[in-house]
């Protein structure tokens, strides 16, 4: 296969793909249901995701996005969940289908994760140098010595100074922001297709929030590399996806280029979330009511509907389909 | 505004920690070195008042809570609570200062204890301070419990049958119980979903008008000081480097840190700010000079060697800053 070769080219700098419509599919979810302990915890989520683009998953907690992230990552598979419904990623038409042994190929390889808490994330007890050589002995078959120079050079190109004392150090002499640093440099390290990104910076500051964030688009972009950040800061959403997945409940509710389903908003969950969005000249916030419904009592009907102003009769009856309006996927009976 | 008296005073607090270096170090009998986590730390809050102290993570929001609270003693200066030292009050009046000022911890679920229900976790200041007769306390919970926000049967639940956003309601119900005239509050917003996040900076704002509270608010989001409280303290490696009216400082911010926070905050459809380089320095034996040098963009060699101290600024309270002026 030649783009397995040509993914150790180094990446491309500043020549990153300018935005395009017509993308290459890289990764396809058609209809991905999961349920745990007899609960529906995803309900047909499908969404395509194009080569080099940037999409982001949106909700509060509860409505599946990292769900969504371990499903794709193969972390999250029977018999610990029932799973339905067709991945295809690149030439995999269906990968849930397919067993571990081939999933072993992909994964840290050609689909990559970057954890929320750095934390607990990196392994106490190895030092970054060993935890960063490890993928690329392993799966990309360095000798020593390489892993080890090819480590400092990921190291310094995800911003960590001093890259080669840096590799003696354990987690825990490094400041946050740095051990966010590493897990970047570990998910980059074999130039994954497909990077996922659970709420990257929701453990930092928000300068180094800024600094993380910048890094990621530059690293995934130099590389023409996919990425789905799971996020539930809107603004920040707003600022780094190609294209943004509203998730309420397990459902998708509003999904789109970012411009129309953030700027114009149809969906009334959208607008509620946007809603308690607190900037600097915030005056007054009107945050929707109550949470999110528990597992095993979900509404029936469309899910959001005993939280929403505009539900009717048909809403807590009728689950509305997901269907195409103004440019975007939106499942409301009454959108606008 | 009319003047109040000052509920809390801190004079030019210092707060050094030494660092044993252990080993060798101990048996050379090197000094041992210095972490000051506060600096000549000065400020006052008048009865009613709402400051939000900002700044990154090792900034020493947390020190400075923890003085205010009487937990950590001052190496240097004073901190005064109605003008007696916090750290040496009589038992009477540590006993009315522990009654006077309630905390609202950072992690709320941390600081309730999961083996009581919330009756007796909301309940137990109440008993404390004997504020009511035995038979009247499960009403008297219920009443704070509405306050909140939650159903009464609330009070028969364990902290672990509780969602993060009604585990922080009852810790703001158990702060509230013992009728405290101030309210501290460390992060007592943040790793919450934004509709969480929103129905408790309402409920906050809420109680603070309703109940005359003084708050002082710890927090890392700009926005968030904004909504909440009339006064900001931006804080950067044990220093305050900049405070007055939110409004005003966050309009017009005049320290760099203050003006790098305000960029780096996410805002709708603008691109990624350029980011502040580098991060918070440790705060161990610290060059002279200003702290922020490092990664400040105006930085010149007059800021490095001159200890800039506060000053005030025509328009409000201290700027810490020798360059503050030429903008």
């Amino acid at each position: 296969m030649t783009h397995q070769s040509a993914r150790w080219t180094e990446p491309r700098g500043e020549n990153f793909l300018p935005f395009t419509r017509h993308r290459e599919t890289l990764l396809s979810l058609a209809d991905i249901s999961l349920a745990r302990n007899g609960h529906s915890v995803l309900d047909h989520v499908s969404f395509d995701l194009g080569r080099g683009e940037t999409l982001g998953l949106v909700g509060e907690s509860g409505a599946g996005k990292s769900t969504i992230a371990l499903v794709a990552m193969g972390l999250l598979r029977p018999p610990a969940v029932t799973l339905d419904g067709r991945m295809q990623f690149a030439e995999h038409e269906d990968l849930l289908a397919e067993p571990e042994a081939e999933w072993a190929t992909l994964r840290g390889r050609r689909i990559a994760m970057i954890f929320q808490d750095p934390a607990s994330a990196l392994n106490p007890c190895f030092t970054v140098g060993r935890q960063l050589e490890a993928p690329l002995r392993r799966l990309l078959g360095f000798d020593r010595v390489a892993a080890r120079r090819r480590s400092i050079e990921l190291l310094e190109s995800a911003g960590l100074n001093d890259a080669e004392a840096r590799l003696a150090a354990f987690p825990h002499e490094l400041s946050g922001g740095m051990q966010q640093r590493v897990m970047i440099a570990i998910a980059l390290a074999c130039n994954p297709e497909l990077l996922l990104a659970d709420e990257p910076t929701s453990a930092l500051d928000v300068t180094i929030q800024a600094q993380i964030m910048q890094l990621i688009l530059e690293q995934v972009r130099a590389r023409n590399a996919s990425c789905i950040f799971v996020l539930h800061d809107l603004a920040l959403a707003s600022q780094v996806c190609d294209r943004i997945v509203v998730l309420y409940a397990g459902q998708m509710v509003e999904a789109g280029p970012t411009e129309s389903v953030l700027r114009r908003s149809l969906h009334p969950y959208t607008n509620a979330l946007k809603s308690c969005v607190i900037e600097l000249d915030t005056e007054a916030l009107t945050p929707p009511e109550g949470g999110l419904p528990a597992l095993g009592a979900m509404p029936p009907g469309c899910r959001f509907a005993p939280r929403c102003s505009r539900a009717t009769a048909q809403c807590t009856s009728q689950t509305p389909p997901l269907r195409s309006l103004e440019g975007r996927e939106i499942a409301c009976w009454h959108p606008g | 505004m009319t003047e109040t008296a000052p509920i809390f005073r801190l004079l030019d607090v210092e707060k050094v920690y030494q660092i044993d270096r252990g080993g060798w170090s101990r048996l050379r009998r090197n000094p041992p070195r210095r972490l000051a986590a506060l600096d000549g730390i000065r400020l006052m809050v008048r009865a009613g008042d709402s400051i939000a102290l900002v700044g990154e993570s090792g900034s020493g929001k947390s020190t400075l809570l923890r003085v205010l609270l009487g937990l950590t003693e001052t190496s240097d200066g004073r901190a005064l609570y109605r003008g007696d030292d916090i750290a040496v009050l009589t038992d009477e009046k540590r006993r009315s200062f522990q009654r006077d000022v309630a905390m609202i911890y950072q992690d709320a679920r941390a600081s309730l204890n999961p083996r009581l229900k919330a009756l007796d976790l909301i309940g137990e200041p109440i008993r404390q301070h004997a504020l009511c007769p035995e038979p009247e306390l499960r009403d008297r919970v219920a009443a704070l419990l509405a306050r909140v926000g939650m159903p009464a049967d609330t009070a028969d639940r364990y902290p672990g049958q509780l969602s993060g956003g009604q585990v922080r309601r009852v810790a703001i119900a158990r702060a509230l119980a013992s009728e405290p005239k101030v309210i501290v509050a460390d992060e007592a917003v943040s790793g919450l979903d934004v509709s969480t996040q929103a129905q408790l900076l309402n409920l906050l704002r809420g109680l603070q008008h309703e109940m005359g509270l003084t708050l002082l608010f710890i927090t890392h989001d700009l926005a968030v000081a904004s909504y909440l409280c009339r006064r900001i303290a931006v804080m950067y490696l044990g220093r305050i480097v900049e405070t007055g009216p939110t409004k005003e400082v966050l309009r017009h911010p005049l320290h760099p840190y203050t003006r790098a926070l305000l960029t780096a905050s996410p805002r709708f459809f603008e691109p990624i700010a350029e980011t502040l380089p580098g991060e918070i320095p440790s705060p161990i034996d610290l060059p002279p000079g200003c702290r922020f040098a490092g990664r400040c963009r105006r930085q010149i060699d007059r800021s490095r060697t001159v200890a800039s101290t506060s000053r005030r600024s025509p328009r409000r309270a201290p700027v810490a800053k020798s360059l503050a002026s030429t903008r």
